[in-house]
């Protein structure tokens, strides 16, 4: 019975960010995942999907790991005279839905989840964010009784980012975003979403 | 069975995101103050530290000069004025001065500039040059000609402000740096033979100052109008020995029916100008220069935007015979602009008109449709400077108008620097507007041509983006 419910807690710490988009929380998700499962000295052989996202027309842009990026603007007022605006919604208009995903594997022993993702990125006209893959490893060692040592590795490998230029009827360039001249521009992006971390428990009978 | 206790330390090293934008710091410790438009009351509270105040007067601290580097780099000196000099409570009053943190008037009347810590992307025009004018703190040099305070010679000149949209522009950045302007005047002689030739260069970098300058002399009143020694460093006047490319022509010389004793109004006597300007060979002259056609010691003026003065007899610019030539010629006019002037800076709000004395668009296409407006006076009042030590008499024309908008143009060619001469040209014709004129919403284009220029507008894309 015991082991049973443990089971079912468990699973239910697994699948609790499904849908969630695969931000930072994600390692202490996982993390959670190996400390339940090494406390409970149960291998719960599950695989499951801990974070799942599938998104069409966005208002933003984020990195596979969720962080942002810029936004989706539709009127943009030049940053030079106000009074000049563009509709440049149609550059940012993405082609494809975007999937995101992480999956969660408890099938090497307690204590122990591997993760593997997958971002398929986004394509539209100005902005484009490639295909990355996530993978990541969560292990609890027991250090003696009723105290328990975490670690965990992840990242997001690929998913560059790049900006084409907005041009205008004299092949000026432009940022589409504020339409600041491109030569100004000095991209700033979020740092491809890693982590490493540790996490001491301790139990009480 | 067992349960979860004590979390005791999470660390991570994850990746975070970068940049983020920049945080502006209060000027002077974020002290606050009261506008007001009839009579705002200042305490002492809102004066910067180290100022000290009594019932009627406020004295500042000793403040040293400030130079304020832009964000491309250029700088600019403005002074702390006269020092310490104390100013009377009701001269801020008096002139709704809403920011005393930024600036004040002293009681001798010469601004005197205080500032905050300075803007990462320029000063705050918006206050510190929201006096008409600024005083700079030491002399400055055109074509090695001293230009300094009418009163004091050891000190520098007081200057009008630029417009907003440059002040705006310079504080993204813009400043015409790295461009090159050359100005064909009249340098020589003493009195009003240099100062022509001082204000338009003057102007030029007043619009864009930090473009490169340049000179060459054609000689006050000369009959031939040809060019009178070597091209110039702007600043101290010496020869240059290596070809320059010249991204911006200003050229205010032209023929004057007014200074001929002809009437432009008179077929016959607009025949005789172009009579005149032929035979010194004038046009041709200046026609080969532009074009390239004549090579120019160390002077590369092939890929330049040329702005001509329109002239200032009130006629039709097709009339000016040198408007003519240059309009005329396929070497020159796909990049020339003709400026006329009006009699200030218009905005949508306060408009402006043409000068009386300006010559207007006409009704030639060639030349209408190149012809611009702007304001046509001098950056400074009789009494506020000096050259070389002779005071300089303020004055209006569209010599004046012309160097306005070779600064726009320069500040156009510094940040898109692929295009060609003849596109910025394009831009700055494309881009004037006329809802800055008293004219709007009726404008006619044989006297205003294609309208005002705006370098605000000239900065923002054009036409369709793709």
């Amino acid at each position: 019975m015991k082991g049973i419910l443990n089971r079912v807690a468990i699973a239910l710490i697994a699948l609790a960010p499904i849908l969630a988009w695969a931000d930072s929380n994600y390692r202490h998700h996982v993390m959670n995942v190996s400390m339940a499962s090494a406390v409970s000295d149960l291998e719960p052989k599950l695989v499951w999907p801990a974070s799942l996202s599938m998104t069409s027309d966005v208002t933003s842009f984020d990195t596979a790991g969720g962080d942002y990026i810029l936004p989706s603007p539709k009127n943009v007022a030049s940053a030079y005279d106000s009074e000049i605006r563009h509709d440049v919604s149609s550059f940012y208009r993405t082609k494809k839905d975007r999937i995101n995903m992480i999956l969660g594997f408890t099938l090497w022993g307690p204590g122990t989840v591997i993760s593997v993702g997958y971002d398929s990125g986004v394509k539209a006209e100005k902005l484009s964010i490639k295909r990355a893959l996530f993978l990541g490893v969560n292990h609890t060692v027991r250090l003696r009784k009723n105290t328990y040592l975490g670690f965990g590795l992840g990242k997001w490998i690929g998913g560059r980012i790049s900006e084409t230029p907005c041009v205008d009827t004299y092949d000026r360039e432009y940022w589409c975003q504020n339409l600041t001249a491109w030569s100004e521009y000095v991209p700033s992006y979020p740092k491809v979403y890693q982590y490493a971390g540790f996490r001491f428990l301790k139990t009480f009978d | 069975m067992k349960f979860l206790a004590i979390l005791l330390a999470v660390t991570s090293l994850a990746g975070c995101a970068g940049g983020g934008g920049s945080s502006h710091i209060p000027v002077n410790g974020g002290l606050s103050y009261t506008t007001s438009t009839s009579t705002p009351t200042y305490t002492a509270s809102v004066y910067p530290s180290g100022w000290t105040t009594d019932a009627t007067t406020v004295k500042a601290p000793s403040v040293s000069a400030k130079i304020t580097t832009y964000k491309d780099g250029s700088s600019v000196t403005v002074e702390d004025g006269l020092s310490g000099t104390p100013f009377l409570q009701t001269t801020l009053s008096g002139l709704s001065i809403a920011d005393p943190n930024s600036y004040v008037m002293s009681s001798t009347t010469s601004y005197d500039l205080r500032w905050g810590l300075p803007d990462p992307n320029g000063p705050g025009f918006a206050t510190i040059f929201s006096p008409a004018k600024i005083t700079l703190d030491s002399p400055v040099f055109y074509m090695g000609k001293t230009v300094t305070s009418y009163t004091n010679l050891a000190d520098g000149p007081t200057f009008y402000t630029p417009t907003q949209v440059v002040k705006a522009a310079w504080s993204s950045g813009w400043t015409g740096k790295g461009v090159n302007i050359l100005s064909v005047d009249s340098y020589a002689g003493t009195g009003m033979d240099f100062h022509h030739g001082v204000t338009t260069m003057m102007i030029t970098s007043l619009v864009a100052i930090g473009a490169n300058r340049y000179g060459l002399d054609f000689g006050w009143n000369s009959t031939t109008l040809t060019p009178t020694g070597n091209v110039k460093d702007g600043v101290s006047g010496a020869d240059i020995l290596s070809t320059t490319h010249m991204g911006v022509v200003n050229a205010s010389i032209g023929f004057s029916y007014s200074g001929s004793g002809l009437n432009p109004s008179l077929s016959s006597d607009v025949a005789t100008a172009f009579d005149v300007v032929a035979a010194n060979g004038a046009g041709t002259t200046w026609k080969n220069v532009f074009s390239g056609r004549t090579a120019v010691s160390y002077l590369s003026v092939s890929d330049a935007v040329i702005v001509k003065s329109a002239g200032n007899d009130a006629t039709s610019s097709a009339n000016e015979p040198l408007v003519h030539a240059f309009a005329t010629d396929t070497g020159i006019s796909s990049r020339l602009l003709i400026v006329g002037a009006t009699t200030s800076d218009g905005t949508t709000l306060s408009k402006t008109s043409l000068a009386s004395y300006s010559n207007v668009a006409g009704n030639v296409s060639n030349i209408s449709d190149r012809f611009l407006v702007a304001n046509g006076r001098s950056p400074y009042d009789t009494g506020d400077l000096a050259i070389d030590g002779y005071g300089a008499a303020a004055g209006s024309g569209t010599s004046y108008a012309a160097p306005r908008v070779a600064g726009y143009a320069a500040l156009l060619r510094q940040k898109f620097p692929n295009l060609n001469a003849s596109k910025s040209a394009s831009i700055l014709l494309d881009t004037a507007r006329y809802d800055t004129l008293s004219c709007y919403p009726n404008c006619n284009p044989s006297i205003y041509g294609r309208g005002g220029a705006s370098i605000s507008r000239a900065l923002a894309p054009v036409g369709s983006l793709r």
